[in-house]
This record gives structure tokens, C-alpha cells and sequence, in this order.
């Protein structure tokens, strides 16, 4: 009940907030304080254009987690109704290991300056 | 008693789920929860001596004193893991997304009591990353209101 309220919060904020400067939003910590983009970055933003009506500049902004974003919102709704088991868990075991993997390359890869990586790194908000 | 449901723990005695109201049933008797391979004999040229008594009472021993638990009922706590990763503290999410698929990997081999024990750290590195963020989203609103109560004190228009 308290994750239902604290998700429909965010998509609350999401809406209606625009990320990026000056906003009540918070800002990633680790690019705050590092510069450097984890791959977490630019989800908020990508967020805000999925409810906004641009899938394409969503994942222009976070392509990881706009591709998990199905499976997250699937398993999240089994873990919080507990109606039917999760994904997660009926995942083999080498899937799990290769997401780790693709999660860490996606941070390294979008930090990388250059022409083609850059399209993962997260874009501002002006 | 794991709830055959939801997974959820409950008291030894309760009759229903005190997460989700299925009715519990106690572990049927004599079902054994890991079947412990037997490790096979090596081709030896003298005849093995038989195995032990005690040896042959373990299963049904371990069927009382273990709860049931099959995979799905060994939570991997992947999509907390996802989450605390992409929306805050990164260390925190890849190492409960490490725990989360240690116990995908003990669980395809059998290893039920190590797969609990990395769900376990799992659901702890969530917490700690959930914990993590929530800290740094209040530090934030914080530092927001101090920035803009100093704005309004100096008479500036805030954007």
C-alpha cells in the first residue's frame, strides 16, 4: 500500500515536473558529485517524456531502463499484489549474470566520448 | 511455515497466511525437500561397505525441519535491485543485483539454504539503497528550501 502510494507520488512528480535544472526533482548523486553518468542517469527525464508523449526522446535519454521499464513495472505489480510470481525469479540463471553485465557496460559505454556512445549518454532539459 | 502463495514466512501455528490470507497447509510428511544426491561410489575392486543407518533418515528428518521451498518461493528481490540501481545509489543496486542472481544460480543447483542466504543479502543491499535514497532526496528538498527560503529573504525572484 505504501509502494502504491510512494509510485503514483513519482508518476505525480514525473507529470509535473520538468527534470533538469532548478526543479523539486533531485538530480542523479553519483553525476552530482562525480560528472560521471551512472546508468541510472537521465531516467527521470526519460520519465517525464514517456508521460509526455515521446517515447523516442525517452529513450534518447535512458535506453536501459526504458527497455526494462515492461518487465520492471510486470514484476513490481507481482511483488506488490503477490497474485502471481515474479519474472525475476523464474529467470535462468545466465540471463541474470548477462543483465549484470549489460547494466555495467551501459554505464562505461555512455560515459565514453565519442560519436556513437554518445547517443546513450542522457541528454538536459533546458 | 512459507506461505505456498506468496512465499511469506509465518508462524508455525497460523492456519492462514498473514500476508495474503491463503489457507496453510502444514509440509506433507516424508516429502523430501532436497533429495541429497548420493554421491556415486567410485569403481572400486573391493565391495563398498553400505552406507550408514542415519545416512538414510536425513530426507525425512530435513522435511520436518525445513520449510518448503521451492523456486518460486526463494525471492531474488531483482526488481528492487533494478530499481534502486537505475534511480540512486548504484553500488548498493549491482550488489543486491549480484545477490539477486547468486540466488538464481544456487537455486538451479539445488542449493536452497544458500539461495536463502543470498536472498537475504539481496533484500538487505535494497534496503540499504532504498534507505540511501531516501536520505539523499530529503538531504536535496532540504538544500532546495534552505535555497529558497535564503532567495525570498534577499528578495530575489526564484525560477
Amino acid at each position: 500500500m505504501f509502494s502504491a502510494a510512494l509510485l503514483a507520488g513519482m508518476a505525480a512528480a514525473v507529470t509535473l515536473g520538468t527534470p533538469g535544472h532548478a526543479s523539486f526533482l533531485p538530480p542523479c548523486p553519483l553525476h552530482a558529485f562525480t560528472g560521471f553518468f551512472c546508468p541510472g542517469c537521465g531516467t527521470t527525464r526519460a520519465l517525464y517524456y514517456l508521460v509526455h508523449g515521446h517515447p523516442l526522446m525517452a529513450f534518447g535519454e535512458n535506453a536501459l531502463s526504458m527497455s526494462l521499464l515492461p518487465f520492471v513495472l510486470f514484476d513490481l505489480f507481482a511483488v506488490l499484489t503477490r497474485r502471481w510470481p515474479t519474472i525475476s525469479s523464474r529467470l535462468r540463471p545466465w540471463s541474470l549474470w548477462t543483465l549484470l553485465a549489460i547494466v555495467i557496460m551501459f554505464g562505461i559505454l555512455r560515459n565514453i566520448p565519442g560519436s556513437p556512445f554518445t547517443l546513450l549518454a542522457p541528454t538536459d532539459i533546458r | 511455515v512459507y506461505c505456498t502463495k506468496c512465499g511469506t514466512n509465518n508462524d508455525a501455528n497460523a492456519t492462514t497466511c498473514a500476508q495474503c490470507g491463503n489457507a496453510l497447509h502444514p509440509p506433507a510428511f516424508g516429502t523430501p525437500v532436497t533429495p541429497p544426491t548420493p554421491p556415486l561410489p567410485p569403481a572400486q575392486s573391493f565391495p563398498t561397505p553400505p552406507p550408514p543407518q542415519q545416512y538414510q533418515q536425513a530426507p525425512i528428518a530435513q522435511a520436518y525441519t525445513q520449510p518448503p521451498a521451492t523456486a518460486a518461493q526463494v525471492p531474488n528481490y531483482l526488481v528492487q535491485a533494478i530499481l534502486v540501481t537505475l534511480f540512486c545509489c548504484l553500488p548498493f543496486g549491482i550488489a543486491s543485483i549480484i545477490y539477486a542472481s547468486q540466488v538464481n544460480t544456487k537455486l538451479a543447483v539445488g542449493d536452497i539454504a544458500g539461495a536463502m542466504a543470498a536472498s537475504k543479502q539481496a533484500k538487505l543491499f535494497a534496503w540499504i539503497g532504498f534507505g540511501a535514497s531516501a536520505v539523499v532526496i530529503g538531504c536535496y528538498l532540504l538544500f532546495l528550501l534552505l535555497v529558497m527560503m535564503g532567495a525570498i529573504a534577499s528578495g530575489t525572484h526564484v525560477h
